[in-house]
C-alpha cells in the first residue's frame, strides 16, 4: 500500500507509482462546473409547424434504420408522406448546413420516410380506452392530425365531413401531380387503422347541428378549412366563363373534364393559382398567369413556380385585371392596367399602383380567379363566428364549452403544414380537457409533443456548433420528370429519393443539438469519466469528471451543457 | 525601451534583435510561449525570419543545423524531455562547428512527470561540446542571448541560453529592451567561414577515421578554452554599450567574505537578499553566481573562492550517484590550489521539481554551513529523512 | 516591497489582473514583478496571481507566502470558504473584495483593513464579459488604485490599454467608476 502523506523517505515507493489506478484519485472533487448531456432545439424544427422532430428522425435514417424513422416521423404526425410533398419547407430556410453545402433536403427526407413501412409495422401503440367520444368536423390536414393523436390517446373519435371521401384541401384543392392520391389514401388508411371513424357526406348545419354533436359528444373540434373565394371585383366577372379557381380545382382533380374556353386567364400568384394554371395545362387548356405584384411577391412555393415556368406557362407579372372584355356574350379578353411597386403594405410586400394609362387586353376567352380563399362559417352558431375565423383562445378552445377549433379556420395561417400542427397542439388540450385535467393557458408549442428530453429555450443556430468537425458536402439533386412529358397527364413531378440516397442525406445532417452517439465527448475526456450506456447515451462518472470542459467544447452539435456545480 | 515582460519574452526579444534568420522549433511546457511570440513577430513583420514548424524536438534541431549549415542565423528553444530528444543532433551541432543558439527553459525530466523547474535537462548536455549560460533575471536573459549569438559565432560552439521554469520564464518583471541600433552594431550580420553554397559544392559530416577523429576533438576543446575569453570580452563590451557589463561568474559582497555561497540562476538573485541580511547581522558570507558553465571558469573560481574558510555550493540538480554537478566541477577545480588554500566545501541538493526556495531556506543552509552544522559532503534540502536506508533506498537487500 | 496577492477562479482573468497592477505601478517609476501560481488551471478553480512592487529592482524570486495585501475577484471564494484567502496575509494588511455587498460583511476575517467595491456590476455595465461571466480585472485595478495608492489612476489607464487589446475605452471607464466605489469598512466597526 502506497501512503498518500508519507513521514519518511522509507514509505515513499521508488517512482511516481501508485498501487492503485489512476481511479483511485476522486478528480471530481476537484470540479466547479460539470458537463450534462442536453438535447437542444435545431433550428430545423424550431421552424416546423409541424412539430417534426427532424433531427432524430435523420438520426435513425442515418443508421439505416428506416422503420424506425418512419414511426418516429409518424409520432404525432399522420400525414409525413402528403407533407412532405406539399410543405413548403421553412425549416431548410434554417438548416444549419446551409453553408456547407446547401440546407438538407428535408421534405425529401419526410416524404421517403412517409413512404415507408406496411401499415401493420406503422401502427403506432394506442393509449387504454378512455370511453371519451370526440367529433372532429371537417377531415382536412387539421382535423385528421387532431383525430389521430386523441385517438392514440384512447379517445373514441369520428370525423365528420361533407364530402364522400376524407382529406379536405388535400383531395380537392392538391392536383394529383404534386400528391398522387394512393400517397393520400394510404395514409388516412392509416389513420382509421388507428381507430379513427370518417363519417363522409355530413355537413354540419344541414345535416347534423353542432348542438347535437355536443349532446352525442364530450367534445368537438371544428376544423373546417377555408373554402370560399373571394370575388374579383370587376365588371363581368358573373360571366359564365369566369370560374372559381377553387371550384373548379376540385372538379378537374375529382377526374371531370369540363368544357373550357381554349385560353383562360389564372388571376393570383398564389399556390392555388399554380395548381389551377398547371392543371389546365394538363387538360388542354391554355393558361395564362395574371398576377399584380412581381415574381418576388408570389406567395406560392418558389419551386412550384419554377415548375409551372418548366411547363411552359404564360406568366405576366405587375398586370391587375379592371374589366372583362365580352362582346358578343363572349369574354375575348380581360382587361388589365400595369402595376407599379409602391410603399410596403401591412404584409410587408411592396404595394402595387396603377400606372396611369397603361390600359391593355390580354385576349382569352376565360377566366379563373384564385385571389384567396376564405372559410364559410354561416352553418356555425352565433358565437363561433369571429370575421373570417372561429372564435378561440390561447387554447383552441370556443366559447362554447368543449368546443375547440384548428387548422386554417382558427389561425389562417394557409399551409397543411401549419394546420396538421395545430391539430396536434389543439389535440393535446383537448385531451386534458376530457381526462378532467386543468387546462393549460396556452396550448403547447408544437415541439413540447416530441416525447423526448429537449431543452427547447435553446435554439442551436450554426454559432453553436463545433464547426471543426463538419466538412462541406453538396446537397443532393432532386429528380422532376421532363416538362415535356408531365403536362400530358398528371403523374407525379417530383421522384422520391432512393433507400441509399437518402441515407446518404441523412449522413449530411449535422444533428444540431442532438446527441448522436458520435463519441467525441468519450474519446477527448481526459480523465474517461465518460461511458457509454448500453442503451442510448452515456454517461458521466461524476467522481472523477473534474469539470473542464473539455467534452463540451468538442461536442461537434452542442448537445452538452457545462453547468455550474452547486455547492 | 523599458517594458514590462515575462522572462519567455524577454527571449523572444533577444532573438528579434539578433536579427535571426531561421527558426525551428516545437512547443513544450513551459517553453511554447516563447516560439508563439517569435511566431507572432515573424506572421507581423517584426522579424525577418523563417519559421519552421516541424514535428519534434530531434526535427527542430535538424532544421537549425540546416539554416546555420547554408550560414542563416539559427535559433530555438525547448525544455526536458524536447532538449532530451534533441541530443543526438546536440551533439552534431556542436561537432559541425555550427554557432546555433537555443533557449532551454529549465524543466525536471520525468518521471515523475513535472512541469517545474530544475537544472538536469540542461546540465545532462553538459558533454556535448556546446556553451551554457545560466541567468538569473529577465534583463540578463535579453542580454545574454544577443551576446551568445556574437560568442557563438566568434568561437564556431552553439550555445544553450538557461532560465528557470516559472520563476522566470512566467513572471512578469520590467526589463530594458535594447536599441536595434545598438544590437546592430554589437552583432554583426553572420559570415561563416565554410557554409553551403551551391556555387561552391562541398560535402559535410563527412567520415573520418581515427586518424583524423581526435584532431576535430581537439579543435572543439580548444574553441572551449578560447571561448572563456570571448565570453568575458563580449561582457565587458555589451556592458559598455549598456552599462550592463557581465563575466563568467559574478560576485556579491565577496569582500572580507569568509563563507561564500555559490549558486545559479533565480536561486542566485533571492539569495542576494540573504547575503544582505545576514551581513547586516554580522556574519561575513558572499555570493558567487555562477554565469557560464560552458566552458567551465575553473580559472575565476579558484580565483575568487581560493582562501576563504568555507565555500557552500547549492545545486538544482543531481548527479546521481556524484554529489550536485556544480558542486563537483567546483570542487575539483579547487584541488589545483595548494592545500592551505583550499577552502572546506559542502553541497545542498535543493528545489529540483519546482520546489521552492525561499529566503529562509538559504538563510537556514548559510547558518548551518557557518555552524559547521553540514556534516555531509551533501545535503538534500528540505526532504523527509530515512530511517532504514535499504528501504528508503528502495532496493533488495 | 509591496507584496500582493490576488485569488480568482480559472477564466476570471487574475493573471491578467496581476500584470495591469504592474504595469500600473511600473509607469510610477516603481520596478514589478507579477506571475501566475505555477501549475495547471482548471475553469471555476480557485487560483491565485501575485504582483511585486519595490523601488529598487525585484531581487526575491519565489511564491509569496506573506503578502501585504489581497485582491478577491470572486467573494464566493469566502463565502463558500473555498480557499483561506487571508492565510500568511500580514498584520494590518489589506483586503479588497469584488462584492455588491458593503465591507461589513467581510468584518469577520479579522483585523484588516477591508473594502467592497462591485466591480463585476461595472463590469457589466460597461459590457465587458457577459452578465454570467463579467470580466472585472480592469475594474477592479481602479478600486485598487484609489484604496491603496500604490498608482495612479492616468498611470492605470495607460496601462489598462497596453494590456486589454479590446474594449480599451469601456475598460479604463469602468476602471475610474470603480475607483470612485470603493466602501471601507471604518476602522471603528472593524475593530474588534
Amino acid at each position: 500500500m502506497v501512503e498518500i502523506n508519507p513521514r519518511t523517505l522509507d514509505d515513499v515507493p521508488a517512482t511516481s507509482y501508485s498501487d492503485h489506478a489512476t481511479t483511485a484519485i476522486k478528480t471530481g472533487t476537484w470540479k466547479y462546473v460539470q458537463p450534462v448531456y442536453e438535447d437542444k432545439l435545431p433550428a430545423c424544427s424550431h421552424r416546423c409547424p409541424a412539430g417534426n422532430d427532424i433531427s432524430r428522425f435523420l438520426y435513425l435514417t442515418a443508421k439505416g434504420d428506416l422503420l424506425e424513422a418512419a414511426r418516429w416521423i409518424r409520432r404525432g404526425n399522420p400525414l409525413p408522406a402528403t407533407l412532405g410533398r406539399v410543405c413548403p419547407h421553412p425549416c431548410e430556410d434554417e438548416c444549419n448546413r446551409g453553408p456547407l453545402g446547401g440546407a438538407i433536403a428535408i421534405h425529401m427526407m419526410e416524404r421517403f420516410l412517409g413512404d415507408q413501412g406496411a401499415a401493420e409495422e406503422l401502427l403506432p401503440e394506442r393509449a387504454p380506452a378512455t370511453g371519451k367520444r370526440v367529433a372532429v368536423v371537417g377531415a382536412g390536414p387539421a382535423g385528421i392530425a387532431a383525430a389521430y393523436n386523441l385517438a392514440l390517446r384512447g379517445h373514441e373519435v369520428e370525423v365528420l365531413d361533407d364530402k364522400p371521401e376524407p382529406g379536405g384541401f388535400l383531395r380537392t384543392g392538391i392536383p394529383q401531380y404534386r400528391l398522387p392520391r394512393e400517397v393520400l389514401d394510404r395514409e388516412i388508411a392509416l389513420v382509421e387503422r388507428c381507430g379513427v371513424r370518417f363519417v363522409p357526406d355530413t355537413r354540419v348545419g344541414r345535416d347534423v347541428s353542432l348542438d347535437e354533436l355536443r349532446e352525442r359528444f364530450d367534445a368537438v373540434l371544428v376544423a373546417i378549412g377555408f373554402h370560399g373565394s373571394r370575388p374579383l371585383g370587376v365588371p363581368g366577372e358573373d360571366h359564365e366563363h369566369v370560374y372559381n379557381g377553387v371550384r373548379l380545382l376540385e372538379r378537374i382533380l375529382a377526374g371531370e373534364r369540363p368544357e373550357l374556353p381554349p385560353r383562360m386567364a389564372v388571376v393570383g400568384g398564389g399556390n392555388t393559382a399554380m395548381d389551377v394554371a398547371r392543371s389546365l395545362r394538363r387538360i388542354g387548356v391554355e393558361p395564362v398567369v395574371v398576377y399584380r405584384r412581381s415574381r418576388m411577391e408570389m406567395p406560392a412555393i418558389p419551386t412550384e413556380v419554377d415548375e409551372a415556368l418548366a411547363e411552359g406557362i404564360e406568366m405576366v407579372f405587375l398586370t391587375a385585371p379592371k374589366r372583362v372584355v365580352i362582346e358578343g356574350g363572349r369574354i375575348t379578353g380581360l382587361e388589365c392596367v400595369k402595376m407599379r411597386l409602391g410603399e410596403p403594405d401591412e404584409s410587408g410586400r411592396r404595394r402595387p399602383v396603377p400606372v396611369e394609362g397603361s390600359e391593355h387586353v390580354v385576349p382569352v376567352s376565360g377566366i379563373v380567379t384564385a385571389i384567396g380563399e376564405t372559410a364559410e362559417l354561416d352553418m356555425l352558431p352565433e358565437p363561433l363566428r369571429d370575421g373570417w375565423r372561429v372564435a378561440h383562445d390561447a387554447r383552441f378552445a370556443t366559447p362554447l364549452e368543449g368546443v375547440f377549433t384548428a387548422g386554417d379556420v382558427a389561425t389562417g395561417e394557409g399551409t397543411v403544414t401549419a394546420a396538421v400542427g395545430t391539430g396536434r397542439r389543439a389535440a393535446a388540450v383537448i385531451d386534458a380537457f376530457l381526462r378532467g385535467e386543468a387546462l393549460p393557458e396556452e396550448a403547447p408549442r408544437v415541439q413540447v409533443l416530441w416525447g423526448r428530453q429537449v431543452r427547447l429555450d435553446t435554439v442551436v443556430h450554426v454559432e453553436q456548433l463545433n464547426l471543426a468537425y463538419h466538412k462541406e458536402a453538396p446537397r443532393p439533386g432532386i429528380e422532376e420528370l421532363d416538362p415535356a412529358v408531365r403536362v400530358r397527364d398528371f403523374s407525379e413531378v417530383v421522384r422520391s429519393f432512393t433507400a441509399e440516397r437518402a441515407i446518404e442525406e441523412a449522413r449530411r445532417c449535422l444533428e444540431c443539438g442532438t446527441c448522436n452517439e458520435c463519441l467525441n465527448c468519450l474519446w477527448f475526456c481526459p480523465d474517461v469519466a465518460i461511458h457509454k450506456r448500453s442503451g442510448f447515451g452515456f454517461d458521466i462518472d461524476e467522481e472523477h469528471c473534474k469539470g473542464c470542459g473539455i467534452c463540451v467544447e468538442e461536442c461537434p452539435r452542442d448537445a452538452l451543457t457545462l453547468v455550474e456545480v452547486e455547492r | 525601451m523599458r517594458k514590462v515582460i515575462k522572462g519567455n519574452g524577454a527571449v523572444a526579444h533577444g532573438v528579434r534583435l539578433a536579427r535571426a534568420q531561421v527558426i525551428s522549433a516545437y512547443p513544450i511546457t513551459p517553453q511554447t510561449s516563447i516560439i508563439e511570440e517569435l511566431a507572432s513577430m515573424v506572421a507581423e513583420g517584426e522579424l525577418d525570419a523563417r519559421f519552421i514548424k516541424v514535428e519534434s524536438e530531434h526535427s527542430a534541431m535538424a532544421g537549425c543545423i540546416a539554416a546555420s549549415s547554408a550560414g542563416a542565423r539559427a535559433f530555438t528553444a525547448t525544455s526536458a524531455q524536447g532538449l532530451a530528444l534533441m541530443h543526438e543532433l546536440i551533439h552534431w551541432a556542436a561537432g559541425a562547428r555550427l554557432p546555433i543558439v537555443l533557449a532551454n527553459v529549465n524543466r525536471a525530466m520525468a518521471p515523475g512527470w513535472s512541469i517545474w523547474t530544475d537544472q538536469n535537462d540542461s546540465l545532462s548536455q553538459r558533454d556535448t561540446g556546446w556553451m551554457q549560460v545560466y541567468c538569473e533575471s529577465s534583463q540578463e536573459v535579453v542580454d545574454s542571448v544577443i551576446q551568445a549569438f556574437k560568442v557563438s559565432e566568434r568561437v564556431l560552439l552553439p550555445t544553450i541560453v538557461v532560465l528557470d521554469a516559472f520563476f522566470l520564464s512566467h513572471t512578469y518583471e520590467d526589463v530594458e529592451i535594447p536599441e536595434q541600433e545598438l544590437v546592430d552594431g554589437f552583432l554583426p550580420p553572420l559570415e561563416l567561414p565554410q557554409k553551403l553554397d551551391l556555387e561552391h559544392p562541398a560535402a559535410l559530416g563527412n567520415l573520418v577515421f581515427p586518424d583524423r577523429y581526435m584532431e576535430f576533438r581537439r579543435k572543439m576543446e580548444l574553441a572551449q578554452q578560447h571561448a572563456l575569453g570571448v565570453w568575458e570580452e563580449v561582457g565587458r563590451e555589451w556592458g559598455e554599450l549598456t552599462g550592463r557589463p557581465y563575466g563568467l561568474l559574478e560576485e556579491y559582497r565577496t569582500d572580507g567574505a569568509e563563507l561564500v555561497l555559490v549558486c545559479a540562476a533565480t536561486a542566485a538573485s533571492t539569495a542576494r537578499v540573504v547575503v544582505d541580511r545576514m551581513r547586516d547581522a554580522g556574519i561575513p558570507v558572499g555570493l558567487v553566481r555562477l554565469r557560464v558553465f560552458r566552458p567551465f571558469p575553473a580559472d575565476a573560481f579558484r580565483a575568487v573562492l581560493g582562501g576563504r574558510r568555507k565555500v557552500l555550493v547549492l545545486d538544482r540538480n543531481c548527479s546521481f550517484g556524484h554529489h550536485g554537478i556544480f558542486h563537483q566541477e567546483i570542487k575539483s577545480a579547487l584541488f589545483e590550489l595548494p592545500a592551505a588554500e583550499q577552502p572546506e566545501i559542502r553541497g545542498v541538493i535543493a528545489g529540483l521539481g519546482g520546489r521552492d526556495i525561499t529566503p529562509e531556506d538559504i538563510e537556514d543552509m548559510l547558518t548551518r554551513a557557518w555552524e559547521g552544522r553540514l556534516e555531509e559532503a551533501t545535503t538534500w534540502w528540505d526532504v523527509l529523512p530515512a530511517e532504514d536506508p535499504v528501504r528508503a533506498a528502495s532496493v533488495r537487500s | 516591497m509591496i507584496e500582493v496577492r490576488i485569488h480568482g477562479r480559472g477564466g476570471q482573468g487574475a493573471v491578467i489582473a496581476s500584470q495591469i497592477l504592474a504595469e500600473a505601478a511600473f509607469r510610477e517609476g516603481k520596478h514589478v514583478q507579477a506571475f501566475p501560481s505555477f501549475g495547471s488551471e482548471r475553469r471555476g478553480a480557485p487560483v491565485a496571481a501575485f504582483v511585486r512592487i519595490d523601488d529598487e529592482p525585484v531581487r526575491v524570486r519565489t511564491e509569496i507566502y506573506h503578502p501585504d495585501g489581497l485582491v478577491v475577484l470572486d467573494e464566493s471564494l469566502i463565502s463558500q470558504k473555498l480557499v483561506d484567502v487571508t492565510q500568511g496575509l500580514k498584520d494590518g494588511g489589506w483586503i479588497l473584495i469584488n462584492s455588491s455587498h458593503g465591507p461589513e460583511r467581510f468584518a469577520d476575517l479579522g483585523e484588516y483593513r477591508i473594502a467592497t467595491v462591485d466591480a463585476s456590476h461595472i463590469a457589466v455595465k460597461h459590457h465587458l464579459g457577459s452578465i454570467t461571466a463579467p470580466i472585472v480585472n480592469t475594474a477592479i485595478a481602479g478600486a485598487v488604485a484609489s484604496f491603496t495608492h500604490l498608482f495612479g489612476l492616468e498611470n492605470l489607464a495607460d496601462a489598462i490599454r497596453a494590456h486589454v487589446p479590446i474594449k480599451p475605452d469601456e475598460n479604463v471607464a469602468a476602471a475610474m467608476e470603480a475607483a470612485e466605489a470603493v466602501r471601507e469598512l471604518a476602522p471603528a466597526a472593524g475593530g474588534r
